[in-house]
């Protein structure tokens, strides 16, 4: 699967596709349109459907920062809290430790 | 399924508690990503990243779970099942590689199954016209077929049902199946009509089949694209045409249980022998596969080469290196 063999459209077909599935809680789906497609969207510089194409590597990036914050979050809020309130956090823990020998 | 196995394993070693949310949520990330890289389109590192980790855990589950003996009989009765199966005229993989050859499908779909998909791993060659180096570019060609080739090979799956050993090349689980241990040229002769883009392609330099096996498959894309190669004139297709050597992803798995096995023994002269034995099959079913240029086996001499060095390694030379060492000898 080479970028390169498509032409213009569709490459913006796949990029918004790309974009498109990120949106069912995919961030990783949109780290990888970002990255795939930075190249044509910014450092190439001729063709038309290039802002289209920015718009969306764009969202996608914005996209997949968002999720990145929220999962930092989370984890830090279940490991900050997992020692105050155990019987919530137990139930939801997958890997509990375990102590030191 | 087995990266959760993995994780878990990861995470308890760390001793770091993780929850059910950022598991699942890292798990169902991962899982589309695969899919959608493998079935779909996605850029090749990821796909090729995807089916070397597949490849990687199956392997792991592999060495922990299997009993000794069992792994190595395993090994040894599906190289010889392999050369049987591909290099008969009944065998089941040779009628599938010679059906999909006179369809004139594009990139050996027939291993696709409607049930679950083929994940082929492909390692393409450059036919050599004048130049002989080795040089493999990777692509990739997944599910594009797909549709096209569901009904065609419905009629095979009973026929490749049958064989299910639990190192079986088809399908086990609901996992996507892997293609089996063989390997063939996608015949120039026969892709030229539908592609159009073969020619005197100059293969990229730095691709060199010696390399670790890992190593190889990580190269340059479509060779369609070369500005200096003549056949560029050539009218193009709308679809690239990806040829080459397809190297089935259970030769992979193979590979690894062998190495993995005999790592786990500790001793690090046993599992560089069986690396370089490994790639020493590798390289020499590679030029059986330009003399040929028909499906070949791809599991049969690497597989025996790297048993034999093992066996060899582990009771000959470590005892002797030892106790070389040990008296202080310089040969």
């Amino acid at each position: 699967m080479d970028l390169e063999n498509l032409n213009g459209a569709e490459k913006l077909l796949l990029c918004k596709k790309y974009f498109h599935l990120g949106l069912a809680c995919l961030p990783l789906v949109w780290i990888v349109n970002f990255i795939w497609f930075f190249k044509y969207a910014f450092k190439v510089e001729n063709f038309p459907q290039q802002d289209e194409i920015k718009k969306y590597v764009i969202g996608s990036a914005i996209g997949s920062i968002f999720w990145i914050l929220i999962l930092s979050i989370w984890v830090t809020v279940f490991q900050i809290f997992r020692i105050e309130s155990p019987e919530i956090m137990d139930y939801i823990t997958f890997v509990f430790p375990i102590g030191y020998k | 399924m087995f990266t959760l196995m993995y994780l878990q394993e990861v995470f308890k070693s760390y001793n770091i508690p993780v929850d059910y949310f950022t598991i699942g949520f890292i798990l169902w990330n991962y899982g589309c990503m695969g899919m959608i890289c493998i079935h779909w389109k996605g850029p090749l590192r990821l796909q090729q990243a995807y089916l070397i980790m597949m490849s990687a855990l199956m392997a792991l589950v592999f060495i922990k779970y299997l009993p000794e003996w069992t792994v190595w009989t395993v090994l040894a009765v599906l190289s010889i099942w392999d050369l049987v199966a591909v290099l008969c005229p009944k065998g089941p993989l040779r009628i599938l590689v010679e059906t999909a050859q006179e369809r004139n499908e594009p990139i050996f779909p027939a291993l696709i199954y409607s049930s679950a998909m083929l994940y082929p791993y492909v390692l393409m060659t450059e036919p050599p016209q004048d130049n002989s180096g080795k040089t493999s570019d990777a692509s990739s060609h997944g599910g594009t077929s797909h549709g096209e080739s569901a009904q065609s090979t419905a009629e095979l799956i009973p026929k490749t049902g049958s064989s299910q050993t639990a190192a079986s090349k088809y399908s086990k689980e609901a996992k996507p199946q892997k293609s089996s241990g063989q390997r063939f040229a996608p015949n120039r002769g026969r892709k030229s009509p539908t592609s159009g883009q073969y020619g005197a392609l100059e293969q990229s330099p730095h691709v060199d089949n010696s390399r670790s096996v890992e190593a190889a498959r990580v190269l340059n894309q479509d060779e369609t694209r070369r500005p200096r190669a003549a056949s560029n004139s050539r009218p193009r297709q709308q679809v690239v045409e990806e040829r080459g050597i397809k190297l089935g992803l259970g030769d992979f798995i193979f590979y690894s249980v062998l190495v993995g096995k005999a790592s786990s023994y500790g001793d690090w002269n046993t599992t560089i022998a069986c690396y370089v034995a490994i790639l020493i099959g590798l390289a020499f079913t590679l030029m059986l596969l330009a003399v040929w240029r028909k499906a070949l086996p791809a599991l049969p001499f690497s597989i025996f080469a790297g048993i034999v060095f093992y066996f060899a390694t582990r009771e000959i030379i470590t005892p002797f290196t030892s106790a070389l060492s040990i008296r202080q000898l310089v040969i």
